[in-house]
Parts: C-alpha cells; sequence; structure tokens
C-alpha cells in the first residue's frame, strides 16, 4: 500500500530536513515543473488526478485553480495560501503533515502558485502549532537559501516569495474568505461569494486557498501522474487521505490509507477498535461539523459520495468516537458551545441563534429542558441550515445537532423526564 | 427593464438593483436591517430572504437572500412563501433574545425600524428563556446617546462611519454575539457626520443627545420641510418642534444635494433657536440703557429718516437672510442705498462665482453631480470645514475608479463589501492645491501646500498649460512638475470636478477656475463647476445686491459731505464677522444711527441704537439660494408673534399715510403674503425669474386639502396648554403658507412633505415609500429652480496681499466645521468647537521655540487671544493659519493686519496626551 | 510651499520599542500594505509585553496609521490577543469535544483546587492565567493542553500538576 503522503516521516517525530526530503526527491516536481511544465500543465495534470480538497467540502483542486485568470493581462500579483489553520474539534491531521514534514507541504503550495502564477504565497498557520510554525519557518529559510524560492528560481522566468502567516486565533479563520480578511489583517469575518477569491480575494487580487493535505498531494501528483493518483483511490474517488480517529477507542491516531477504505477498518483495524468496557454508540465521521453516524455504518467506504449518501459528510476524515457511556447530548452540548463561541457574530441566525441553541442544550442536559424545546431545536437545524447563513459554520455547528436529536432522541426524552443527565450516574 | 415574477403577478423592474431594492421600489413589503440604499448590501441580517425558484416547475425553490441577489430577467419569486416568511420570522425572534423590552423609555419608540421589521415579520411571543448578553455603554460626546444593549447587530453604524464617511473612531469589536460598537474607550466621535449614526441605526443604540432631553414621539412633533442655515450647501432638514422648541433636525432627502446624510453642524445647530441669546422684545439704547420699544415705533421712525432728505439710510442685508427679507429691505431703502453685507474679498468671489455661471449652461454641480464625477481638483477651499457635507460627497467621489474596476469584474455597485475589497486602497484621483492640509487628506492623491497668492498662480499657470500654452515663468521645478501631472490627470479623466470657493477671499483664484474651465472646454472635456460659498444665502444676496462694505463707506463719506446725518439699518448681520475692528469702529462712526433687525443678541446689536427682534427660520417661510446655485423653500416649523422683517416692514410702508417719494413702498405696503414678495422680486430682478416655484405657494392645495405640520396621530393638542388654560386654543394660523400647525390636512407634496410616514413604515425609512424607487429620487419631483445667471461687469480683482507687513507672516484663514455663527449659540455644537488653536509652519515655530500644545499671545487690534499652537507641517514656511473666529484677523476684512504675537504669559493648560505610559501589569 | 506625502505628515512616538518596532518592519516585507500588519503588530507587542494595553493598541494604530478603534476592532476579535493582563504563564486547556470525553473537565476541576483559577482567572502570585482554547489537535492524545507555547497531552489531574512546576530553563521540547 502506498503512502505517499507519510511514508517517510520519521519515527522521533522531528521534522524532514531539506536534505532528507531532497535525497528522497522532494522538490524534483518543482524542478520538472520550472523546466519545462507550462502552468496550464500542471493545472490540468491536478485536474486530471480527480484531486478533491482535503479542507472539507471536497472541491475539485484542479477545477478552483482552472477559475483563476492566467497568462497574459492577468492581473497581477496574485496570491496563493496554504490552509494551515486547522481547527475543527477532532480534526489533527494537518498538524502531522506540517510538523513533521514541511518541505512537502511547501513544494506543493509553490507547484499551486506556479500553477495559477501566483506571485506570493502565505502558509497561513493557526497560532497554537507553535512547533510548526518552528519547523515551517526554518524550511522556509532552507528553501530560500536553497534557490528554490525568491527571484527567478532555478534560472526560471517564474519569482515566488513565500511568507509565514500566524494566525491570533479563532476556528472562523480556516474558512477560506475569512482566511482572506485575517491575512489582511482585519477581522475574520467572512466574504460574500460571489465575487470567488480566485477573481477577487486577497487585497482584492485574485487568490486561491487550498488545504495543507490538499497540497501535499500535488507534487507526488506531478512526479508520478494523474493515473497514479488515481488509482491510489479504492474506488471511484482518487489518492490517499489521512484518516483519523478520537475518543475512546484503544489506538487513537492518524494513518494515511486510500480514499474509499471502509470505516470498519479504520475504526477496528488502525484504531484498534473499542476500549475495554466501552460500546460504540455512533461516531462523526469528519470532525466537529459532520453529521453522526451509527454503527449499522460502519461497512461503508471512506468516499465524499457514500458518506454524503449516509446523511452525513467527510470533512476532514478525522472519526470523534461516541460511546456508549458518554452522554450524546453533553457531546452535542459541548459542540454548539464550541459553534456559538466561534461564530464570527456577521450574520444573525448563527451569531444570535447559536447562543440560543446553547442555552436550550443547557437546560436539557441540566433537566431543566421541555419537550417543547427539541421542537424548537429542530426549528433551529432548519433556521441555520444550508443556505440560510452567510457562511457554512452555522450549517456545519447543526450537522451534528440534528442527527443526534435524529439518532439520539430517547436520550434527550430522557434528560426532560428524568430532569437530570441519565450519563451523569453512569460516570465512574 | 427586466419582467420578474413575485407571488405569480408579474412586475417591470430595474436590472441594476438587487432583488430586496427593487422589491421596496414595487411598494411591497420586505424586511431588512443591514441594508441600506445609500450603503448597500452586505447580506449580514438574513432578515430579507425570499424564495427563489429555478423555473416554472420547481414547486419548493431555495432560500436566497433579496439584498444579495441580482435580477435576472424572467425569474420566479416567493415573497409570500411559507417558508421564507418563516425563516424571517426567525431572523427577528433570533435578534430579539437579546433586544431589551425598553421601547416605553426608548427615543427611538414609535419610529424604530425594529418595531416596524418585527411586526412586518409577525414575531410576537419570546420563547427564548437564557439571559440577554449587556453591554456597558459609552460617552461618545456632545451629539450622540450610546445603548449598546438594544444593538441588533447590522453593521450599518460602522459601515457609514468607517466605510462611507471616512471615520476611525468607531468600529465593530469583539466577536460572536458579544459583538459591540463603540470607540476604543469613551470619547467623543471625531467625525463631523456622526449624526447620521442617529438615523442609519435601525434602532435605539445612537440616539441624538440633544433630542433625548427633550424628547417627544415622533407623532407628536410639528415638522415642515426646511433648508439648512448653517452653509451654503443647502441641505434639505426637516426641523422638529414641540412645546415651542425646536427639538431636532432629521435629514429630509434630496435625490441631488444631501441625499440621506446631513453633518452635524446642520444637524444640531438648530438649539441656536433655543438659545437664551434670542432677542424677543425691541429696544432703544441710550447713555442710560435701554427701554423698551414697539418695533413698529422703530420701523415708522426709521421711514421717517428715509424720507428726510437731511437724512441718509443705508440698508444693509444679510447672506443668512432669506430673498424675501432681503429684498423687502433693498425696497425700503433702494437699491442705491441697499448693500451686502459681506467683506470685500468674499464679495468679489461671490461677483465671480456669478458671472462664471453665466458662461455656463448646466450651472453649478450639485453634490449629486460630484458623486459621479472621476476627478477633482481642489484650489485653495477647505470645503470640509466650509461646506462639510461636500466633503462626504468628495469622499464617495474617490469611489469611482473602485467602482469602475468592480464593473469589470461584473461586480454590481451595490454588492458593497465585494466592491471595498477589490478597490481597497484604489481611488479616484483627488487633489487638493490648498494653504494647508484639511480633513480630506487622508483620501488625497496629491496635495500641494502653497501660499494664497501662489495657489492662484498655480491655477493660473495650469489653466495655460492645459491651453498648450507655456505655463509661465518664475515657478519652482516642484510646481511645474505639479502643473504638468495636474493636467495629464485632469484630462485623463471623464468628467473631471473643479472645486474652488470663497473661504480664503481670493478672487484670482476663481479667475484662475475660470480659466482652467475654460481650457478643459477648448480641449473638448465638460468639467463640473463647484464655487464653495459661506453662507445659507450668500449667493441669493450677491445677485440682490450690487454693492460691498466698500462702496458703502464711500456713500456714507459722501451723505456726510453733503451735510447729511447718515444711518444703518442692519439686517441678521454681524459686522464683527466681516469687517477688522478699526473698519468696524470707522463705519460706527460715520453713521451716527444704528437699526438692527435681528433674532439673537450678536455683537452688532450690543452697538446698535435700537433693535427689533426677527423671527429665526424656524418660524417663517422664504427662500435661500445654495453655491449649486439652486433656489430653495423653507417652511415655518413653529408659530410666533414676530413677523419675519419683509412683513414688517411692509406693514410699515402701509401705514404711511402719504406715498411719499418712494413709489416703491406702495409695492412695498401691498406684499399681503411672501409669495407676492418673490413675485415682485421675479419681475424686478430677471436672475431671479423663476423662484416661485422654488416651494409650493401660499394658495398651494392638494385635492383642496391644504397641508399638515402634525402628524394625523399628534396626541394632546388639548393637554398641551392645560398647564396655563384649561380651554382647548385653537391652532395658530398661518396666512404665510399652505402648510397648517395642527393635523388637518394632507402632508405636502413629494419632498415637500412635512415628515415621512406610511402604514407599516414609522421610521424615517418610510421614504423608500415615496421614492420612485427605493434610493431614487422623490416620486412627485419639482424641477431644481436654477437662477438665470446673467454676466456682471467685472471689476478687476483688487490684489489681497495677505501678508503682515510688520512680522511678514503668511496669514492663512483656517475655518472649522464648528465654527459658524448660528451654530455657535448651540451649546453641543459650541461644546465640539473646542479652543481656538493657531497653526504655525515647522520652520517658524523652531525659530520660535514653540511646540504643538504651547500657548502664545496673539495681538491683533484692540484685540489679544491666548491660544495653542499647533505645528502643522504642511504649512508653507513663515505662515501662520488662523483660526476664522470673531476677534481673530478675518480673512477678506483687512488686507494687511498689524498682527503681532508672543509668548503667552499665562499659558493655556496642556492637555493630556494620547499616550501615557503602559500603566498596565503585564511583566518586563 | 511643497507638496506633501501622506507619510511626512504621520507623527510617530516613542512607546514601540525599537525591538518591536525592527520585528513589525520585518514582517511588513511580507505585505502588500501597512494595514495588514496589524495582527502581526498586536501578536509581537503582546510577545514583549504580555499583553495589548489600551496604550499599547494607540501606539499600534498611531505606528500604522490607523485609528486606535480600528486596532482594537482587530485586537477584540482574536482571542489569542490578550487585552488583559495575563499570568506569567498561560495555560490553554482544550475543551473541545475528544478532550471533553476524555475528562478535560477533570482537570479543570484540579487547576481549580491547585491553583484556585477558573477559566478567565489568573492565580493570586501571578504566574498562571487558565484559558479554554479550542480543539489543540491533539485529540488522539486527549486530554491535552499548552502552557505558555508548549504542548502536553494525555494527562490526568496527576501528571497535569506534575507540570505546574515552575519551568527548570533550557529545556526544550526537540
Ligand atoms: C467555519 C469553517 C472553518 C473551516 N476551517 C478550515 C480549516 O481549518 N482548514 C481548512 O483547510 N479548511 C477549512 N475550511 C474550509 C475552507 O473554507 C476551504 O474550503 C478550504 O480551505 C479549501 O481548501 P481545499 O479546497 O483544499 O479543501 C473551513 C470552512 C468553514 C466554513
Ligand atoms: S454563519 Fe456564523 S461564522 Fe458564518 S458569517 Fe454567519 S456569523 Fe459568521
Ligand atoms: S438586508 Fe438583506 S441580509 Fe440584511
Amino acid at each position: 500500500m502506498e503512502r505517499p503522503l507519510t511514508q517517510h516521516l520519521k519515527p522521533d517525530g522531528s521534522a524532514l530536513t531539506l536534505a532528507e526530503y531532497r535525497d528522497l526527491g522532494g522538490y524534483t516536481a518543482w524542478k520538472t515543473a520550472l523546466d519545462g511544465m507550462a502552468p496550464d500543465e500542471v493545472v490540468t495534470r491536478v485536474k486530471d488526478a480527480n484531486l478533491r480538497g482535503r479542507g472539507g467540502a471536497g472541491f475539485p483542486t484542479g477545477v478552483k485553480w482552472s477559475l483563476v485568470p492566467r497568462g497574459e493581462g492577468a492581473p497581477h500579483p496574485k496570491y496563493m495560501v496554504a490552509n494551515a489553520d486547522e481547527m475543527e474539534p477532532g480534526a489533527f491531521k494537518d498538524r502531522l503533515l506540517l510538523e513533521r514534514h514541511p518541505h512537502q507541504l511547501l513544494e506543493g503550495l509553490m507547484l499551486a502558485a506556479y500553477a495559477i502564477e501566483a506571485d506570493v504565497a502565505y502558509v497561513f498557520l493557526r497560532g497554537e502549532y507553535v512547533d510548526a510554525a518552528r519547523r515551517l519557518r526554518s524550511a522556509i529559510g532552507e528553501a530560500y537559501a536553497a534557490g528554490l524560492l525568491g527571484e527567478h528560481i532555478l534560472g526560471s522566468d517564474y519569482s515566488l516569495q513565500l511568507h509565514l502567516h500566524i494566525s491570533a486565533g479563532r476556528y472562523i479563520c480556516g474558512e477560506e474568505t475569512a482566511l482572506i480578511n485575517a491575512l489582511e489583517g482585519k477581522r475574520a469575518t467572512p466574504r460574500a461569494k460571489p465575487p470567488f477569491p480566485q477573481i477577487s480575494g486577497a487585497w482584492g487580487q485574485p487568490t486561491v486557498v487550498n488545504n495543507v493535505e490538499t497540497l501535499c498531494n500535488v507534487p507526488h501528483i506531478i512526479r508520478h501522474g494523474s493515473d497514479w493518483h488515481q488509482g491510489l483511490g479504492l474506488g471511484e474517488e482518487s489518492g490517499t487521505k489521512l484518516f483519523g480517529v478520537s475518543g475512546r477507542v484503544c489506538r487513537p491516531g492518524a494513518w494515511e490509507l486510500p480514499m474509499g477504505t471502509p470505516i470498519r477498518e479504520i475504526l477496528e483495524g488502525c484504531a484498534g477498535g473499542m476500549r475495554e468496557g466501552y460500546q460504540l454508540k455512533g461516531f462523526l465521521p469528519g470532525g466537529g461539523s459532520t453529521d453522526f453516524l451509527l454503527p449499522e455504518h460502519l461497512d461503508l467506504p471512506m468516499t465524499y459520495e457514500s458518506i454524503g449518501k449516509a446523511g452525513s459528510r467527510m470533512g476532514t476524515g478525522t472519526l470523534i468516537v461516541l460511546d456508549d457511556r458518554t452522554c450524546p447530548v453533553g457531546m452535542v452540548l459541548n459542540l454548539e458551545r464550541f459553534f456559538a463561541q466561534e461564530s464570527c457574530g456577521w450574520c444573525t441566525p448563527c451569531r444570535d441563534g447559536l447562543p440560543w441553541t446553547r442555552q436550550l442544550l443547557e437546560a436539557i442536559e441540566s433537566g431543566q429542558g421541555r419537550h417543547e424545546d427539541l421542537d424548537t431545536l429542530a426549528e433551529h437545524c432548519r433556521f441555520m441550515g444550508p443556505g440560510k447563513t452567510f457562511c457554512a459554520l452555522a450549517p456545519g455547528a447543526m450537522e451534528p445537532l440534528q442527527s443526534a436529536l435524529k439518532h439520539f432522541r430517547s436520550d434527550f426524552e430522557r434528560h426532560i423526564e428524568e430532569h437530570s443527565c441519565p450519563y451523569r450516574s453512569s460516570l465512574s | 427593464m427586466s419582467r420578474i415574477l413575485i407571488d405569480d403577478r408579474e412586475y417591470e423592474v430595474n436590472p441594476q438593483h438587487n432583488l430586496l431594492q427593487v422589491i421596496l421600489s414595487l411598494g411591497l413589503n420586505l424586511p431588512y436591517f443591514c441594508w441600506h440604499p445609500a450603503l448597500g448590501s452586505v447580506g449580514s441580517c438574513r432578515q430579507c430572504a425570499v424564495t427563489q425558484y429555478m423555473d416554472e416547475n420547481d414547486s419548493r425553490g431555495r432560500l436566497v437572500v433579496a439584498c444579495m441577489t441580482p435580477i435576472q430577467d424572467g425569474m420566479r419569486i416567493g415573497l409570500d412563501e411559507a417558508q421564507a416568511s418563516a425563516f424571517r420570522a426567525s431572523v427577528i425572534e433570533a435578534l430579539m433574545t437579546n433586544h431589551p423590552h425598553d421601547c416605553p423609555v426608548c427615543e427611538e419608540g414609535g419610529e424604530c425600524h425594529l418595531q416596524d421589521m418585527t411586526e412586518m415579520s409577525g414575531h410576537n411571543l419570546r420563547r427564548y428563556r437564557g439571559l440577554k448578553r449587556t453591554h456597558r455603554n459609552q460617552y461618545l460626546g456632545p451629539f450622540i446617546n450610546h445603548e449598546m444593549n438594544r444593538c441588533i447587530a447590522c453593521y450599518r453604524c460602522v459601515r457609514f462611519y468607517q466605510d462611507y464617511a471616512g471615520g476611525r473612531d468607531l468600529s465593530a469589536q469583539a466577536s460572536h454575539n458579544h459583538v459591540y460598537f463603540g470607540r476604543e474607550q469613551d470619547g467623543v466621535l471625531d467625525s463631523p457626520f456622526s449624526g447620521n449614526l442617529v438615523e442609519v441605526c435601525p434602532t435605539g443604540v445612537f440616539t441624538d443627545r440633544t433630542y433625548s432631553r427633550h424628547y417627544s414621539r415622533k407623532w407628536d412633533l410639528q415638522c415642515a420641510p426646511s433648508v439648512c442655515a448653517h452653509c451654503a450647501v443647502g441641505c434639505n432638514t426637516t426641523p422638529a418642534q414641540r412645546y415651542d422648541r425646536i427639538l431636532r433636525i432629521s435629514n429630509r432627502y434630496h435625490h441631488q444635494l444631501n441625499g440621506y446624510f446631513l453633518c452635524d453642524r446642520g444637524r444640531f445647530g438648530y438649539d441656536y433657536s433655543n438659545a437664551p441669546e434670542r432677542l424677543r422684545q425691541g429696544y432703544r439704547r441710550s447713555a442710560e440703557g435701554t427701554d423698551i420699544a414697539d418695533a413698529s415705533a422703530l420701523l415708522d421712525e426709521l421711514l421717517e429718516r428715509i424720507r428726510d432728505p437731511a437724512h441718509a439710510v443705508f440698508a444693509i442685508g444679510s447672506p443668512r437672510a432669506s430673498l424675501e427679507n432681503n429684498f423687502a429691505l433693498s425696497t425700503l431703502a433702494g437699491p442705491e442705498h441697499f448693500f451686502a453685507g459681506i467683506a470685500a474679498g468674499e464679495l468679489q468671489c461671490l461677483r465671480r462665482y456669478l458671472s462664471l455661471a453665466a458662461r455656463r449652461d448646466s450651472g453649478y454641480a450639485t453634490l449629486r453631480d460630484i458623486e459621479q464625477a472621476d476627478a477633482a481638483l481642489i484650489i485653495g477651499e477647505d470645503v470640509a470645514a466650509t461646506s462639510p457635507r461636500l466633503a462626504l460627497s468628495l469622499r464617495q467621489l474617490v469611489r469611482n475608479r473602485s467602482l469602475a474596476r468592480a464593473r469589470e469584474q461584473k461586480i454590481a455597485p451595490w454588492q458593497d463589501a465585494a466592491v471595498r475589497n477589490l478597490g481597497q486602497h484604489t481611488r479616484s484621483p483627488l487633489w487638493q492645491l490648498v494653504p494647508c492640509g484639511t480633513a480630506l487628506d487622508d483620501i488625497t492623491e496629491r496635495l500641494f501646500c502653497a501660499p494664497v497668492d501662489e495657489i492662484s498662480r498655480m491655477a493660473r499657470a495650469l489653466a495655460h498649460y492645459v491651453a498648450g500654452e507655456e505655463a509661465g515663468t518664475g515657478l519652482t521645478a516642484a510646481q511645474l512638475a505639479w502643473i504638468e501631472d495636474a493636467a495629464a490627470m485632469l484630462s485623463q479623466a471623464r468628467q473631471p470636478l473643479l472645486l474652488a470657493g470663497c473661504g480664503l477671499a481670493a478672487p484670482d483664484q476663481l479667475d484662475a477656475l475660470a480659466e482652467l474651465e475654460q481650457a478643459l472646454r477648448d480641449r473638448g472635456h465638460e468639467p463640473l463647476l463647484y464655487v464653495g460659498a459661506m453662507e445659507s444665502n450668500s449667493v441669493g444676496l450677491a445677485a440682490l445686491a450690487q454693492q460691498g462694505f466698500d462702496e458703502l463707506t464711500v456713500a456714507l463719506e459722501q451723505a456726510r459731505a453733503q451735510g447729511k446725518a447718515c444711518s444703518l439699518v442692519i439686517l441678521e448681520n454681524n459686522l464683527q464677522r466681516r469687517l477688522a475692528p478699526d473698519a468696524l469702529a470707522r463705519l460706527r462712526g460715520l453713521a451716527e444711527h444704528w437699526l438692527v433687525l435681528e433674532c439673537l443678541d450678536t455683537d452688532t446689536v450690543q452697538r446698535a441704537d435700537a433693535l427689533i427682534p426677527v423671527p429665526t427660520q424656524f418660524e417663517q417661510q422664504g427662500t435661500l439660494v445654495n453655491a449649486s446655485g439652486i433656489a430653495q423653500r423653507f417652511q415655518a416649523v413653529q408659530s410666533t408673534e414676530c413677523a419675519p422683517p419683509w412683513q414688517q416692514l411692509s406693514r410699515a410702508a402701509a401705514r404711511q399715510q402719504s406715498s411719499g417719494p418712494h413709489a416703491r413702498w406702495a409695492q412695498l405696503a401691498g406684499w399681503h403674503n411672501s409669495d407676492a414678495v418673490r413675485h415682485s422680486l421675479a419681475a424686478a430682478v430677471p436672475i431671479f425669474a423663476d423662484i416661485e416655484r422654488a416651494g409650493p405657494g401660499v394658495e398651494a392645495r392638494i385635492h383642496g386639502a391644504g397641508f399638515q405640520r402634525q402628524s394625523a396621530r399628534a396626541s394632546g393638542r388639548t393637554a398641551m396648554h392645560a398647564y396655563r388654560q384649561v380651554r382647548e386654543f385653537p391652532p395658530p394660523a398661518d396666512h404665510d403658507s399652505p402648510y397648517r400647525f395642527s393635523m388637518e390636512g394632507v402632508p405636502g407634496p413629494g419632498a415637500a412633505r412635512a415628515s415621512v410616514w406610511a402604514p407599516g413604515w414609522n421610521s424615517g425609512q418610510a421614504l423608500n415609500r415615496f421614492q420612485q424607487e427605493a434610493g431614487g429620487d422623490w416620486r412627485e419631483t419639482a424641477d431644481l429652480v436654477r437662477l438665470h445667471f446673467e454676466a456682471l461687469d467685472q471689476p478687476p480683482a483688487s490684489p489681497l496681499s495677505t501678508r503682515d507687513s510688520a512680522q511678514q507672516w503668511q496669514l492663512i484663514p483656517c475655518y472649522e466645521v464648528f465654527v459658524e455663527e448660528l451654530s455657535g449659540y448651540a451649546p453641543a455644537v459650541a461644546e465640539r468647537a473646542g479652543p481656538a488653536v493657531l497653526g504655525i509652519d515647522a520652520q517658524s515655530a523652531r525659530r520660535l521655540e514653540v511646540n504643538s500644545w504651547d500657548s502664545l499671545e496673539l495681538h491683533y487690534g484692540d484685540c489679544s487671544q491666548t491660544l495653542y499652537v499647533q505645528v502643522d507641517p504642511s504649512l508653507p514656511a513663515g505662515s501662520l493659519a488662523i483660526p476664522q473666529r470673531p476677534g481673530f484677523w478675518l480673512a477678506g476684512t483687512d488686507p494687511s493686519p498689524a498682527l503681532s504675537l508672543r509668548p503667552a504669559l499665562q499659558p493655556l493648560p496642556r492637555p493630556v496626551h494620547l499616550i501615557a505610559s503602559d500603566k498596565g501589569g503585564g511583566h518586563g | 510651499m511643497a507638496e506633501i506625502f501622506a507619510r511626512d505628515r504621520g507623527w510617530s512616538n516613542n512607546y514601540l520599542s525599537p525591538a518591536e518596532r525592527e520585528s513589525i518592519e520585518r514582517e511588513a516585507q511580507a505585505y502588500p500594505q501597512r494595514d495588514a500588519l496589524c495582527i502581526e503588530a498586536l501578536r509581537i507587542v503582546q510577545q514583549h509585553r504580555g499583553w495589548v494595553s489600551d496604550d499599547s493598541v494607540a501606539a499600534i494604530a498611531d505606528y500604522l496609521g490607523l485609528g486606535a478603534a480600528q486596532v482594537d476592532a482587530v485586537a477584540t476579535f482574536y482571542n489569542l490577543i490578550f487585552r488583559q493582563p495575563v499570568g506569567r504563564q498561560v495555560i490553554y486547556l482544550c475543551n473541545s469535544v475528544t478532550c471533553w470525553m476524555l475528562g478535560c473537565d477533570a482537570l479543570r476541576a484540579r487547576i481549580k483546587a491547585e491553583l484556585g483559577i477558573d477559566f478567565g482567572q489568573t492565580s493570586a502570585d501571578g504566574e498562571y492565567t487558565l484559558l479554554p482554547i479550542t480543539c489543540l489537535g491533539d485529540c488522539d492524545h486527549a486530554p491535552a493542553l499548552m502552557i505558555g507555547d508548549r504542548h502536553h497531552h494525555d494527562l490526568d489531574p496527576d501528571s497535569l500538576i506534575a507540570l505546574l512546576q515552575p519551568p527548570a530553563s533550557g529545556q526544550d521540547k526537540e
């Protein structure tokens, strides 16, 4: 099984240096591109590889790039941004790639920049990833020193500046248009689309934002070709994906597996199944803003499509496991508290709706709930559903709630009827 | 035009607009908060959601927010559709979770957009059981009250204050449902447009502090259409009164002028009308003091003097009094004895204003025209201080380049955030050739500071250069470079704006402006022109009075040489603001008797021998001419016993048994209402031929009904005077206006309605029910009434040197937004004026060893003033920027003032500095 | 008499230290516009002073040619910018979903018992401030927290307390 993104990670946890990366063929894709590939060819190859965004929405990466005006007469400067803001509850995949393989990301970012003919690239890194910051900074320094960045790179016509932006916090910064505002030094409220960032992004200039993992795939696609990448996946969908599991499983962790790996294999094979004495009650397949799935879904392959069909989203691909001794109401409350706090405050449903959702869940969880509260919560799920709010934060927040109301309704009802949390007593 | 289907009915709509604007324009109801016709769309409140269907077969549709949805031909919309209605009710319900139930004590109650929208969307039951979030309020200065708990976070305030008006000290802070709209700390809001927050905020967060002290419900206010008295821009206003006090001013929409916004001077200056300095009683002054005197007796004596061949009576008009009042005085005294009460330099500028306009068919630009221009060159004038509202329009002008870029990218102009993100620091060129920096510097592409006479020279050289001639000799390299670049900038523009004014009292500059305009025209350009004037009727008075103080002095001297006794009758004019102290003293000596008609106790009133009180603009009807050359009518807001000057004069003439030597008096005596005054004026002075149309006549009716000044809901008419008399008083009659001091009648035609209200729309946003399309002109528009300018003989400009001979100081008049005559009597505005500050150039500051906020003593004539110094690096070497306050050297009054500076014996206390040391804890 | 450029008109102050200014200027190269430095400047000043005071906000605004309210708008948006003084060490306790399941409440309770501080509070000796933080990306080793800029994971109340000893200087995680 090929694991192009992670197979060379060093077991001691340290980052691959430039020399180590080069020994493994690092930056040959960069050289190949600069030596003889037109930007369009890079775009086409990534498009043909059917690489889909790993940031959560799964948008085809090559298509995203192709929407940027290129060639003669295109506006400059253009910006290419790596979204390293990973803050989704339960997501810890980008951190791995950032801390242990910074050059792979940089090469991917540089290739993406080349593909859209960007003049400046940024890594937008969340502030808490201090180790990643240190390692990226030194990797960027190495790349500049080796002439891989800067003016007329490797003797070509292409010049690129690459900078590290360290964020000052807030989950919403991960949303690509909010990220652009943060990059500009402003409040990170999202921007309306259209205009899409590819047309008017950072400082009003064409901009592309891609997830770290997405970008890490790019050097391998350039080196090994589109077909090779397609072949890595197990079904329709191509490439490998970092999957992770957290919660009360035997071996929580993250693994690079083919796209389309069955959930059971991840949960039971890699993570070793549930801890002794715990049963699987449900799981969020791709971070805090995805719908709960149930044990009956364990044999689904992890693809955008099959997870979508089952009523959830692949999201970040990092599973959060709910065991039978954890209160689902408490878990949803924890998530909604998070989303209410991380609302940027721009649009009404999210800003004022989520605190209300949180308040209702608090009431229910503490035994103060009423039966009609469940109707109100269901109403909230529609009120803050897709297409209602300015960005996808609130709809994401509603996903665990609406599915919990569906799958774990009796738990909610017991809280209301018993005026207390039935799980509290079972806590040891 | 596009055709769209709304709830299965077909409509023709404007495809340039967004769906919300279109729906409102059709007169349909759709609630909204964050959208504003002048601020565009950002889609944050989500209140305006509707259902959009893909095609005729789509039965589910999807929710879209109307304000962010462009019009597509044939689109199908569900407005009353259940899912969309339910969503809108949920939005209100969510907004209301934190909104306090303080409507009964909230100043906004009864004209609250939030109340209207809540009713419109049908939410009426509170389900939220949690705590409301609470905020601490801030002190924001004398104009604005802050009650953050009422905030629904529509973001309009910051979008207006920062994005639209360029203010920097109000922002959105914090995040999630803690968002807070305020300053970084308590303090006076810096922007001179802060008052618009009151109208921009859809609820009661930002309220009018001056109104709060005496607030009434909107339906209990008595209103009338008026025109701002505080500068020459001529913004339309709606003053409101109750219990014999003017309580506030609101914006009255004018599509070509102020649009939705006023400046703070105009909004809060009204309090002069309630000031203790208001004069209510006529008097004679003698050595012993003052004796109450009847106005009619004083006027009879005046007429007596005019008839007496041993007497010469000269009249001084007023640039802040109506045409009617000025014309009446001129008719009484005879045009040859009527003098504009305007300083010589300024009057010369105004005469150039008149002849320059005569050469153009298009007249002067309106603010709307200015907002469409794509380049601007400001010559000399500090418009941000002399015509504050104009500065707001210039801020819109500089956006045109980014709007053009947006158009290229197919981004609609109403996509406010998108256009701003695209544009960022892209601006249309605004260039200033001025004596020192102004409040527009932050949007100025190039700022060239030069002494007053150099400005004229450079502007003229620029005209030559544009005309293809040599720029001229004696220019520095920097000047030449500027001239070349300015010429290029102007010729690249689609429609450049040339802007100058009367503030520097430098007619040369207007001559240069005329040349530049001509040169650009000869090259095929169509520049817009704006020449700022100083007061609400400066232009009207200049067109009426041919002579100024210089001619007056000559005439007085001649009369005295003929052995006549001389006297002056002065209409609403504080000569202290127009004449140097010695010139004023001389005038006092030449005319032994002064009769003053005035509403406020000014310095001139103090010097007068007799006073006749007159009503303020809020208590009479009249016509003013603004700097765009447009004549506009204002109506009385409250009744008064005191007749307007024209009527007092007319009655005095009528009292004369024999018509005497003056046939004019027969005409004067025949004026039974102000329509008659205007009729005579239009006949007598061709420039005013159209002014009768500047507002509804006394006999105007709609379907036979007169116009109401009070709302149909006005309450308490019977209780109002109960503390005096339980008997119900009949409302006062107004024989000079179609408007009544009562709720009887209809609201008045188009823009001239007393106030705006429509069913379900109690707030000012009811306006969209009266516009052709939301954000457009009034449905019943009246044509702008422009003056018919005609060419005048042009006396050459007498060179006005501003060099102080003794010290060689270059004196630069420095205007301030909050220093203006009438508004100076409004306590809130006076508070904002702050201490007088003398600007000094960096070189001189070093020579005199002074720093900013040190104090100096300025001696001029008999006056001495201690004032703060501000070192201004934009000032040319050897110059002083002198605040144009009474008692200081005043531009255009005294060409060579004896002025001296010395260190202050008693320095003023230094203001606390902005940045102290880091007080907080932290760690080293 | 001269052409005036905006940059000549601003007045600068000596509030920001040379080191702070130097760091800000270094970052300036990464951005096409000066106002984009707002977040960087806030972070840098906080690095030097521990938090961002009102005076710091005013000084940064002045330095970047912005209004203080505009800088505060940004400063108050981001949770890693402190507008109040904090202790010498900030404990960021992850309270997101996985850490919640695996016992962050117990850690919080233990900190409260041990140091007497809850979320948002600073210990009496000024040493520690406890703050909640969103998912630290340590979910596979939950519960986790950060002290200063160091991550710690797989914690239980006892191992947590061991961390709260004053740090021995010079040791690095790498
Ligand atoms: C509230 C919110 C938070 C997000 N956070 C992240 C994030 O931390 N990292 C990320 O890569 N994408 C995040 N996204 C998705 C981005 O908006 C964007 O889709 C993604 O960076 C695009 O990259 P991709 O096309 O490579 O997936 C977030 C989206 C939303 C709505
Ligand atoms: S959905 Fe929430 S996070 Fe997104 S714009 Fe609205 S308020 Fe901001
Ligand atoms: S008015 Fe349309 S979203 Fe606010």
